[in-house]
């Protein structure tokens, strides 16, 4: 695919912004809670809009939308159901209690209400997921640019990096948030685009439908969100419903360090708690721009889109509808998709680091002055790790699959140790524990291909493998709970649920 | 070995109609919305600067559902 010079100058114009950002609000952190937290003083609208762009990522962007060309609407359910509940919950329950609290991380939170133990853990399992996933992330970048542009890898690595690196190196979270304003900005105007001119190409979205659904029987379902749970779709609604939509969109909205980050740096109580309700309406356009491209690509590309390929379709689409200019803006929403999932995910790494491994276990007294220092290096160092390691992920097949299979692992019982902890005064710090441990155990077993091929009738069956962990791990944490002796209700009363809270 | 196939796979529930499927979804965000309007008003306007209708969050909640059941009963 060739751009044009202006494709090329909006490219261009996309980083300097980002960059511009980056320098001038260096020069405003000058303490932990401003690197970290971006100072507590954001509104909710700009947090929401960054907690969608973080969320929607490159996987969403380009993935989805390869996932709606060979499944059709159902994979929208991973922005409705997988959102709109957990993030009400998230609002009204997790929220508010992690603001109130005064934490920077959520094992911080689980260090208030369990012990060191659950915090130390949990903080590890995050800083492992993370580093995977930012590694990954480069690398996706680079193989993207070369396979669509025949950029050098190592160029559009380094470019995304030395970007990335400039503003959240500098200026920690709020760089990440003010950025990530401009980069879903940049998503949704590209991605409208693309559904305006790709529904205006086939005849509007009545024909869309009948000629989708006049391809054939294999395609009669692409308009509907519920597939039998008969093996025959990876998405069941059974593990929509189940898995999906009450534990691994819980755990994630409320278990994400990368995402609750985001919203602890709200400026009251009532913003924290608006992020998150604001957020899930922005979430409800993005199957518009994700998944429904994706069966346009359908009806334009036909089925000739080898199988495993189907991640090419939206890209392919971009070089076919959109004019010079828009195609620019659309590579500048692949790059800002990227660049979402790394700046967040760098800032939430950085952090977990400073504030649970490094103040608890290496330095206590830590000035704030140390504490922003050991941030951005920490950023530094891992940007320079992922990028020189990157190119591993061309020998691991799996290594994607392997993030997201990690990710599945820990969300049934991370989302049991922070709902017993919250609602079960009797769960005590052993209990979060082995609940959190064993129960991750559990997840990664049945996971197994030798395992999971004797249990379950899909491929990949961690919608499931995430429902069934959560009601081990909660097993766990109530048997080994009522052997040990909690805590003093007073000691965590202010982390406990309760109606009349005010 | 089948047994717990059976219920791990969810394939008892192979047999529910469309309808129900879709009365299981909008159950469950029948439960959130119960859920959410009950809130105590206090909580939900804490930190608000002023007590305007609009900062209701239990509005928005309820929006954000009726937008839901309104998808996943059209789809």
């Amino acid at each position: 695919m060739t751009l044009f010079p202006i494709d090329y100058a909006i490219v261009a114009l996309y980083f300097a912004a980002t960059i511009f950002i980056g320098v001038y609000l260096t020069g405003k952190v000058h303490n932990s809670e401003d690197y970290f937290l971006a100072g507590r003083r954001l509104p909710f609208w700009m947090i929401g809009m960054s907690i969608v762009a973080t969320d929607i990522g490159a996987t969403s962007l380009i993935g989805l939308g390869g996932e709606g060309y060979r499944y059709g609407m159902v994979v929208a359910n991973w922005d409705w159901i997988g959102s709109f509940m957990a993030m009400i919950l998230c609002a009204f329950i997790f929220i508010p209690y992690y603001w109130r609290a005064k934490v920077y991380t959520i094992p911080e939170f689980l260090g208030i209400r369990y012990n060191q133990a659950v915090r130390t853990l949990y903080s590890a399992i995050w800083i492992l997921i993370l580093v995977f996933d930012i590694g990954i992330t480069f690398y996706a970048t680079g193989i993207l640019m070369e396979t669509l542009l025949g950029w050098d890898y190592w160029v559009s690595v380094l470019a995304v990096a030395l970007v990335v690196g400039v503003y959240v190196v500098g200026a920690g979270l709020s760089a990440a948030i003010y950025t990530d304003i401009l980069h879903s900005s940049v998503m949704f105007i590209g991605g409208f685009a693309l559904l305006g001119i790709g529904l205006w190409k086939v005849g509007g979205l009545t024909e869309l439908i009948s000629q989708v659904q006049a391809m054939g029987p294999d395609y009669s379902h692409h308009f509907s969100l519920y597939r039998p749970p008969d093996g025959s779709s990876p998405y069941p609604w059974t593990g929509i419903l189940f898995g999906l939509g009450m534990v691994m969109s819980t755990s994630y909205f409320a278990g994400n360090q990368t995402l609750v980050q985001c919203a602890l740096s709200a400026k009251s109580e009532w913003d924290a708690k608006a992020t998150m309700i604001f957020g899930a309406f922005l979430k409800a356009l993005v199957p518009l721009i994700v998944a429904v491209p994706g069966i346009i690509a359908l009806v334009l590309l036909g089925q000739s889109v080898p199988p495993g390929k189907e991640d090419q379709v939206i890209p392919i689409l971009v070089k076919e509808l959109l004019p010079p200019g828009m195609v620019g803006l659309m590579f500048a929403a692949f790059l800002a998709a990227m660049m979402t999932t790394i700046d967040s995910a760098l800032n939430a790494l950085a952090t977990l680091w400073t504030k649970d491994i490094y103040q608890v276990f290496l330095r206590k007294n830590a000035d704030e002055k140390e504490l922003v220092f050991v941030g951005r290096a920490v950023t530094f160092l891992v940007i320079v790790i992922s990028v020189l390691s990157s190119q591993m992920s061309r020998q691991f097949e799996g290594l994607y699959q392997f993030t997201q299979t990690l990710l599945s692992i820990v969300a049934g019982p991370s989302l049991a140790i922070l709902v017993l902890g919250m609602f079960w005064k009797r769960a005590t710090q052993w209990g979060g524990f082995w609940g959190l441990l064993l129960g991750s155990l559990l997840a990664f077993c049945m996971g197994l291909d030798q395992i999971a091929t004797k249990f379950f009738s899909i491929k990949d069956p961690f919608l499931y493998v995430s429902f069934w962990s959560f009601g081990f791990a909660s097993a766990v944490v109530v048997i080994v709970s009522l052997f040990t002796k909690p805590w003093e209700e007073e000691r965590i009363s202010s982390v406990l649920w309760s109606w009349d809270r005010k | 070995m089948r047994a717990v196939r059976y219920i791990l796979d969810f394939e008892w529930a192979l047999g529910f109609s469309d309808a129900s499927v879709r009365i299981c979804f909008l159950s469950v965000f029948a439960l959130v919305l119960v859920f959410a309007l009950l809130q105590n008003k206090d909580y939900v306007y804490q930190g608000a600067p002023d007590r305007a209708r609009w900062r209701d969050l239990r509005l928005w909640a309820a929006a954000l559902l009726a937008i839901q059941a309104g998808i996943y009963l059209y789809f």
